[in-house]
């Protein structure tokens, strides 16, 4: 007998007895889901990828802060405020309209520059959407005055639009790849599982389904209403789903005849529990091992849709809409060059995350 | 036969090692042992004792994450391991042939076994067609296949698994080996066969003088067949001798152990009138045969044919039948976890009446262990979720804390220690699993258990203890069992009444001691003397 130690999260050194540990239930990883990460920790590049791109992510929900035309604090005549936070008019820092302070005024920067006053901006002082009115060269202009990636053709900040973007694609493909492996899975274990006649219309369903032409609905959809994120997501999630379901069926189909699953039955449960406590957790080894690239596929598919017009309008940052500006301005290098590095970088990441995590997957070193 | 004669084979402090990426198995560990010519050799062990692995580097066929190292491995006096591989490629199959444990598996299913045989028989000696195919009936001839011209275009699926083990045989004769190497020759089979496949072995070994290493963990055969005994136990060798000078004196406490732990020869005795707890009427259950483009039912498979039976509180039925007789089918019948017709009384209820909801409730009070405990406990759940989760179905116990306890209990009472709740079923051996699928039927307080084949999958010592645990669960729970098994000797060692099954109807039954003294259909007589003849006592006994 051996592994009496607990590997839960809090004490995953294996310090305490299993049979003393108080740790909530999901907290304990199974031996084997502790082998795969161990396993995956031997590949540096896949752990390096992964750390990259968690901080990456992380950090552009912050986005805000990092990169915004709202200062962070100012401290006008004695008083603090967080325009961040809080919507000011003009009239509170000796301005002469009600609505909402233009921080990048110049009248105002020195209202708030002067004697005691100061401000503190963003470490990138543009918002995704602001445009830059007070620029001395006309837009697109290669960095430099303040920009440091250049402005793209309305006078906005590239390096904020990149950042807003890129937050943008990995949020959608994270919705995106959420909504397709929920679906995936339901329709691949329901046909797994009951077989025979649900599977056999099923899936001739997904194969009429899975033959419409994808991009001309898109177009046709983009064409009738306004394109924006939802209806882009779902469109996106009725096609997205199907490859995922195929494997959940085949893992379904291969594990509903082994002999726990009649044991299960013998014992009474039901359906539902079989299909989701017995059945499930031996059926995710694809799901999992597809994530990463699931993201990424995710990731383009937005991206080109933005490219090619048919995405989000253009008041959203978007990582497309950029490389279509930069086809637009091919003389101005540092729109089409600084996507180009964005989007490379992402994608490479997560190939590299989802290489290393089908190694550790992989069923054959089990 | 273990005169001075200079041995055919002789291994020197032979060991092997298997290295993964988390840990090293010493499968074998310093064994030695020879072979004469002509003679049979048994390496005896249970699973995991290194005895295959030890054969199998013998002809170097382990895989390369295995480190063999020899002192040396000796072919009449000549160094083995040294041989380069085109000269190991012609000492396999012309100097030492082998026939393996799965006859399905070992043939390719896509050729017929013309080929299969051709291929061996021409690598022998450069025949014309005419002359291969005159060889290959030859050799079916000698392992005994009728009308061998016909059957040498059948393909492997269409073959019976004793015809196959047959072919399998007759292709390791192909090339005149010295030495034939069997590794489990009959496990996969039926009794009655195993007990001819055993006779066509050692005539042939006779008639051919071929020497044999017989690979095996069934102590009967060896007893039957071996001249001399290997018994290995975690890839040493314990013990060694003429196989009757071991059998009647075994030396090693482990050989005292396992020839201990062949099952019980005298039945149980019968509880007095227990009330009827099962009454099974014309059971049927047909599977529809179906072809042609429509699928048209053209006939039916009648794998369950109109059996009746009456199963008594505390009580073991005996269900015994050679494979494909539909003995398991009869219990998953009456545990309805298939579609079977006829009537089904369980303690006074009408099984059959009852809707969905009220039958979920009724499998409580029956419960079901199945032949592999490898595949029948959920392998991503914890021991303790898979106990309470029937507690959970049948909202016994709503309180978390107090079902915890009682997995604890039932635990305990299977024989387990408390704290492998939170271990995962891999991390447990064949009959500790065998002992969580028991407690997890018996913690919902079954009257009736159904035991299907609960201890073919386990070593000879295990396959002891597992009965000795339902005979006392038994006991202390007044359960009534159908056990199904196509061992006789576990049949007998546990039944009070005996069902012998025969493709889907029932040749005769009665209690356990009439059957198996004084058997009256043919077929139970052929099953039975197949079987016991092997055995170590004849007939059974009252028990004292």
């Amino acid at each position: 007998m051996r592994a009496k130690h607990c590997h839960c999260l809090p004490c995953r050194k294996g310090r305490n007895r299993v049979a003393y540990c108080t740790m909530p239930r999901f907290l304990r990883f199974s031996p084997l889901a502790l082998r795969r990460w161990r396993r995956f920790k031997t590949n540096p590049r896949g752990l390096a990828s992964l750390w990259i791109f968690s901080a990456l992510f992380l950090l552009s929900l912050v986005a805000e802060v990092i990169s915004n035309d709202k200062p962070l604090v100012v401290h006008y005549e004695g008083k603090l405020y967080y325009p961040l936070l809080i919507t000011y008019p003009e009239t509170t820092f000796g301005g002469e309209f009600f609505t909402e302070t233009d921080y990048k005024d110049p009248d105002i920067l020195k209202n708030l520059r002067s004697g005691a006053n100061w401000v503190v901006f963003p470490p990138n002082p543009h918002g995704y959407a602001s445009i830059d009115l007070h620029a001395t060269r006309p837009a697109p202009a290669s960095p430099g005055d303040g920009h440091l990636l250049g402005t793209d053709d309305r006078a906005r900040d590239v390096l904020a639009r990149l950042i807003y973007g890129f937050r943008l694609s990995v949020l959608f493909a994270l919705a995106l790849t959420a909504i397709g492996v929920t679906v995936g899975i339901l329709a691949g274990a329901v046909q797994g599982y009951f077989g025979g006649r649900v599977d056999l219309w099923l899936q001739r369903f997904m194969e009429i389904w899975g033959s419409m032409p994808e991009l001309y609905l898109l177009i046709i959809f983009a064409g009738i209403f306004n394109p924006g994120i939802p209806l882009l997501l779902i469109l996106l999630s009725l096609f997205g789903w199907m490859s995922l379901a195929d494997y959940v069926r085949a893992e379904f189909l291969r594990a509903r005849n082994m002999v726990y699953v009649k044991a299960a039955r013998a014992m009474g449960a039901s359906d539902g529990a079989i299909m989701f406590r017995h059945l499930l957790p031996n059926a995710m080894t694809p799901v999992i091992t597809f994530l990463p690239f699931r993201i990424s596929s995710s990731i383009l598919a937005l991206t080109s849709l933005d490219f090619l017009g048919l995405g989000v309008p253009p008041t959203t940052p978007s990582l497309g809409e950029l490389l279509h500006q930069g086809k637009g301005n091919i003389e101005a290098w540092w729109l089409s060059l600084s996507t180009f590095i964005t989007l490379v970088a992402m994608l490479l990441l997560l190939n590299f995350i989802g290489e290393a995590l089908r190694d550790a997957m992989d069923p054959r070193k089990e | 036969m273990n005169t001075p004669v200079k041995p055919l084979l002789a291994v020197e402090n032979l060991w092997v090692r298997f290295e993964s990426e988390s840990n090293t198995v010493e499968a074998v560990q310093g064994i030695s042992f020879t072979i004469a010519p002509g003679e049979t050799v048994a390496l005896v062990g249970e699973s995991g004792s290194g005895k295959s692995v030890a054969a199998m580097s013998i002809l170097r066929l382990l895989p390369p994450s295995a480190a063999v190292t020899a002192e040396g491995i000796y072919y009449r006096g000549r160094q083995t391991t040294t041989l380069t591989t085109e000269q190991l490629r012609k000492f396999r199959g012309s100097e030492v042939a082998m026939v393996f444990q799965e006859p399905m598996t070992a043939l390719n299913p896509v050729q017929p076994i013309f080929q299969q045989l051709a291929e061996a028989i021409q690598l022998d000696a450069n025949l014309d067609a005419k002359a291969t195919r005159a060889r290959a009936v030859e050799l079916l001839l000698q392992t005994g296949i009728p009308d061998p011209d016909a059957r040498l275009d059948a393909y492997p699926h269409q073959l019976s698994g004793g015809q196959r083990q047959r072919v399998l045989i007759a292709m390791a004769l192909a090339r005149h080996p010295k030495l034939l190497i069997a590794d489990e020759p009959t496990t996969a089979l039926d009794v009655t066969i195993q007990a001819q496949i055993l006779e066509l072995l050692t005539r042939l070994q006779r008639e051919l003088n071929m020497a044999m290493l017989l690979i095996t963990h069934d102590l009967p055969m060896v007893r039957k067949c071996a001249d001399r005994v290997y018994v290995m136990r975690q890839g040493r060798i314990v013990e060694s001798g003429p196989t009757g000078a071991l059998f009647a004196t075994p030396r090693h406490r482990y050989t005292q152990a396992l020839l201990a732990a062949l099952p019980d020869p005298h039945p149980p005795k019968r509880p007095m009138d227990a009330p009827v707890l099962l009454t099974a009427r014309n059971i049927r259950c047909h599977f529809p045969i179906r072809k042609g483009l429509f699928k048209r039912t053209v006939g039916w498979v009648k794998a369950v044919d109109d059996i009746s039976l009456i199963l008594r509180k505390g009580e073991t039925l005996g269900v015994v039948g050679e494979s494909g007789s539909g003995k398991t089918t009869l219990g998953e019948a009456l545990l309805q976890l298939n579609h079977s017709q006829g009537e089904l009384q369980f303690a006074g209820l009408n099984l059959r009446l009852h809707d969905r909801q009220a039958q979920r409730l009724m499998r409580r009070r029956m419960q079901v262990v199945f032949q592999d405990p490898f595949s029948s406990l959920s392998p991503r759940l914890t021991v303790a979720e898979i106990l309470e989760e029937g507690l959970q179905i049948h909202h016994l116990e709503p309180d978390p804390d107090k079902r915890r306890l009682l997995a604890q209990k039932i635990l305990t009472e299977v024989g387990l220690e408390a704290d492998a709740l939170e271990r995962y079923p891999h991390q447990f051996s064949g009959g500790q699993r065998q002992r969580i699928a028991i407690a997890r039927a018996m913690i919902l307080k079954p009257e009736l258990l159904v035991l299907d084949e609960p201890t073919s999958a386990l070593d000879l010592s295990v396959q002891a203890q597992i009965l000795k645990l339902l005979k006392k669960l038994q006991a202390d729970h007044g359960l009534a069992y159908l056990f199904v098994s196509h061992d006789l000797r576990v049949i007998r060692a546990m039944s009070h009444e005996v069902m012998v099954m025969q493709n889907g109807q029932v040749v005769e039954s009665g209690p356990t001691l009439e059957i198996f003294n004084h058997p009256r259909h043919p077929y139970t007589r052929r099953l039975l003397s197949a079987a016991l003849e092997l055995s170590t006592g004849g007939g059974a006994t009252e028990a004292p």
